[in-house]
């Protein structure tokens, strides 16, 4: 799952990166405003998390403009303004969700993983496909019950494919969701990490879950 | 009831019903006199004026009829010199309504005197050709005293004479219609005085009513009637004058308390985030100490803030009292910039000090704070020029004493120059340090200036120069 940071104080960023990424999502961060909406537009985002007060364009106006662009992308404002008023604002402005600065960590993670459910089929943290289940809060994946032990990169695409499962994902939309900013997609990471998935889920097992498309991308089934 | 009564009493509408009443009082006491005064003069002068034209015209009747009287004997006609001296000056007794006392001697013999003196004789006493006016007091006649006109001419001796008795009751007359009447009139005044102070203080009530009904959560009202030239039209003008003033000092307050917490919100926020992070896993002792070092400096840059926050709290309520000296103001800077020479060299930039010849210059201020003023000055050329750069200091003595700190930063929208003095302005376009924000640093260097009566100015071209300028 990938996430935008725009965020102009610096540590701020800096500890959310981290702390994101320590819960095995890609996270890209912009300082301003600007950068923030020029990456908001370009690139493709699992969730945005937007600080209001911005340098050169602030978050409310960068938050109408992507939304005018038909992106739907989950918005979560984060900033000092907490008033009834500014979240009735922030909300009414497009924004999923609003959380006031100092936070707790746990809670906008909490956030985070609520605002990600509501695109994806499954509604509460377990993603079922078959018996395969991926705990989303736990970062663990099981097969018939059995936990299977997965890097982060590897349970970054699982969660994606699961999330959007009985959808074929290609591999440049699968790239755009596990990686940050600066990758290559020309690059056959995604086929090498997908083979080691499947070494670990459908290996010994009659049902495969992963399944390939040729010249399209990947798909996980459901039944 | 009785507290309304109380209150009534202790009202200025009964103090001004009070005066009301008093002045009136007063008048009328003046315009009874004056009148008393005219009507008694006026009466006894018309009195006069008939008493003498009468003695006068009997006179001239008498010494025009030839008659020796004084050596009257009596004939067939005349019995009495009475009788005779009656036709004589029967014309001038017929124009006589009132009734006067009359009596003519001659040679100081008695010839004629009018029935109604009865048996009463006025005295008459020698003067030389005189016309005077006298009063006589006759109880016999009258118990008030007799006024007479009194000609002496020659032999004649002519008395005209009538009480007072007219004037007197006249007068009294008019006293006690003035003591009937000015009871109705003090009451009168009284009804008058409240009615008229009721109509004039109405609008005072009115004020009052709305006035009480104000505070500070409808400080958005105010009172109505500013559209009036009057008196109450400059009260509540200048009640809504004081209104606006107290809410704008509450949106000050509210907008420096919204602030000071938003200030204090990313240290918090930074402090709570990455130690939530560092309890939340284990990390390596690198990454702990990394997380312990970040921790001690926004606890530092919390205190900075509160330090801050309370020094311009002191300056806002005045709590702080200049202590001002003669500070001979190149050993100041020169001292602060030496100080900062070391930060400086750290960040490659270049100190440039330019002072007049004359190595002391003196002004009056409070030292510690324009140290103060110059330390967040340079402060912030620090902070905010570009790598490689030079700061400018010049000192001038020219035909006012001037600082200037002058260095090359990103360039400052013209529009927002002014703002930067605004406290925790640099919160406001957002905490980004790129663009010059300055937050609380600039509005103390303000306050301390306005404080001194100093002067300071700030440029910045497209080229990003910064420049402040404190006209001393």
């Amino acid at each position: 799952m990938r996430i935008l940071v725009v965020e102009d104080e610096k540590k701020v960023a800096s500890f959310i990166k981290k702390g994101l990424e320590e819960e095995f999502y890609s996270v890209d961060v912009a300082f301003d405003g600007k950068e923030g909406l020029r990456l908001a537009l370009s690139e493709e985002y699992d969730l945005i998390i937007l600080d209001l007060m911005l340098p050169f364009k602030d978050g409310l106006t960068i938050l109408k403009e992507i939304r005018e662009e038909k992106i739907f992308t989950p918005v979560l404002i984060l900033t000092a303004r907490d008033t009834i008023q500014d979240k009735v604002t922030g909300l009414d402005s497009g924004a999923d969700d609003y959380l006031a600065k100092p936070f707790s960590f746990e809670e906008l993670l909490a956030r985070i993983r609520a605002l990600l459910r509501r695109n994806s089929i499954d509604k509460n943290n377990i993603l079922k496909a078959g018996d395969l289940k991926l705990d989303t809060q736990a970062h663990k994946a099981f097969r018939n019950d059995v936990e299977i032990q997965l890097t982060a990169k590897e349970y970054a695409i699982l969660e994606y494919l699961m999330r959007n499962k009985n959808r074929v994902i290609s591999r440049t939309k699968l790239s755009e969701h596990i990686y940050e900013f600066h990758f290559d997609p020309e690059t056959n990471v995604i086929d090498v990490y997908i083979n080691k998935l499947r070494n670990k889920i459908d290996k010994g097992f009659e049902k495969q879950i992963i399944h390939t498309v040729r010249g399209v991308g990947y798909l996980i089934k459901d039944d | 009831m009785l507290m309304n009564l109380e209150k009534y009493f202790k009202s200025t509408r009964f103090e001004t019903t009070l005066w009301y009443s008093f002045i009136f009082l007063l008048l009328e006491i003046v315009l009874g006199t004056i009148i008393y005064v005219y009507v008694n003069q006026t009466m006894r002068n018309e009195l006069d004026l008939s008493l003498t034209k009468q003695a006068e015209s009997i006179y001239k009747f008498v010494k025009e009829s030839q008659i020796n009287l004084f050596e009257f004997e009596p004939d067939s006609v005349y019995s009495t010199p009475d009788e005779l001296v009656y036709d004589i000056i029967f014309e001038a007794l017929a124009f006589n309504p009132n009734n006067t006392f009359v009596q003519v001697s001659i040679k100081d013999k008695i010839v004629f005197r009018t029935a109604n003196l009865g048996s009463v004789v006025f005295n008459t006493f020698n003067r030389k050709d005189a016309l005077s006016l006298i009063d006589y007091d006759e109880p016999a006649l009258s118990k008030y005293p007799i006024r007479a006109a009194y000609f002496n001419k020659g032999d004649y001796k002519i008395i005209v004479a009538f009480p007072l008795e007219l004037i007197s009751k006249t007068l009294d007359n008019l006293t006690d219609l003035y003591i009937i009447i000015a009871p109705l009139f003090l009451i009168l005044s009284f009804v008058v005085g409240s009615f008229l102070s009721f109509k004039a203080l109405a609008r005072i009530d009115k004020i009052i009513k709305r006035t009480d009904e104000i505070d500070t959560f409808n400080l958005d009202t105010f009172l109505e009637g500013e559209e009036y030239e009057d008196e109450y039209g400059r009260l509540v003008k200048t009640i809504n004058r004081m209104l606006r003033r107290i809410k704008s000092s509450i949106e000050y307050m509210n907008q420096f308390t919204i602030s000071a917490s938003h200030e204090l919100k990313t240290p918090l926020t930074i402090l709570r985030g990455e130690l939530e992070l560092a309890l939340k896993s284990p990390k390596s002792k690198e990454q702990y100490l990394e997380i312990i070092q970040s921790s001690y400096e926004e606890t530092l840059r919390l205190i900075n803030i509160v330090e801050r926050l309370f020094f311009i709290t002191k300056l806002d309520n005045s709590l702080i009292k200049l202590n001002t000296t003669r500070v001979n103001l190149v050993q100041l800077i020169s001292e602060i910039v030496n100080d900062f020479k070391r930060i400086t060299a750290e960040k490659n930039l270049t100190l440039l000090e330019k002072y007049p010849d004359k190595s002391d210059i003196f002004i009056n201020a409070d030292a510690e704070m324009l140290r103060q003023v110059f330390i967040n000055l340079l402060d912030n050329a620090v902070k905010y020029s570009v790598e490689e750069s030079e700061i400018l200091i010049i000192i001038k003595d020219e035909r006012n004493i001037s600082f200037s700190i002058i260095n090359k930063s990103e360039p400052i929208p013209k529009e927002l120059i002014p703002k930067l003095f605004e406290r925790f302005y640099r919160m406001e376009i957002s905490r980004n340090r790129n663009l010059g924000g300055v937050g609380l640093g600039l509005s103390v260097v303000k306050h301390i200036l306005d404080l001194h009566r100093f002067k300071i100015q700030i440029e910045s071209n497209d080229d990003g120069i910064f420049k402040a300028e404190i006209v001393f």
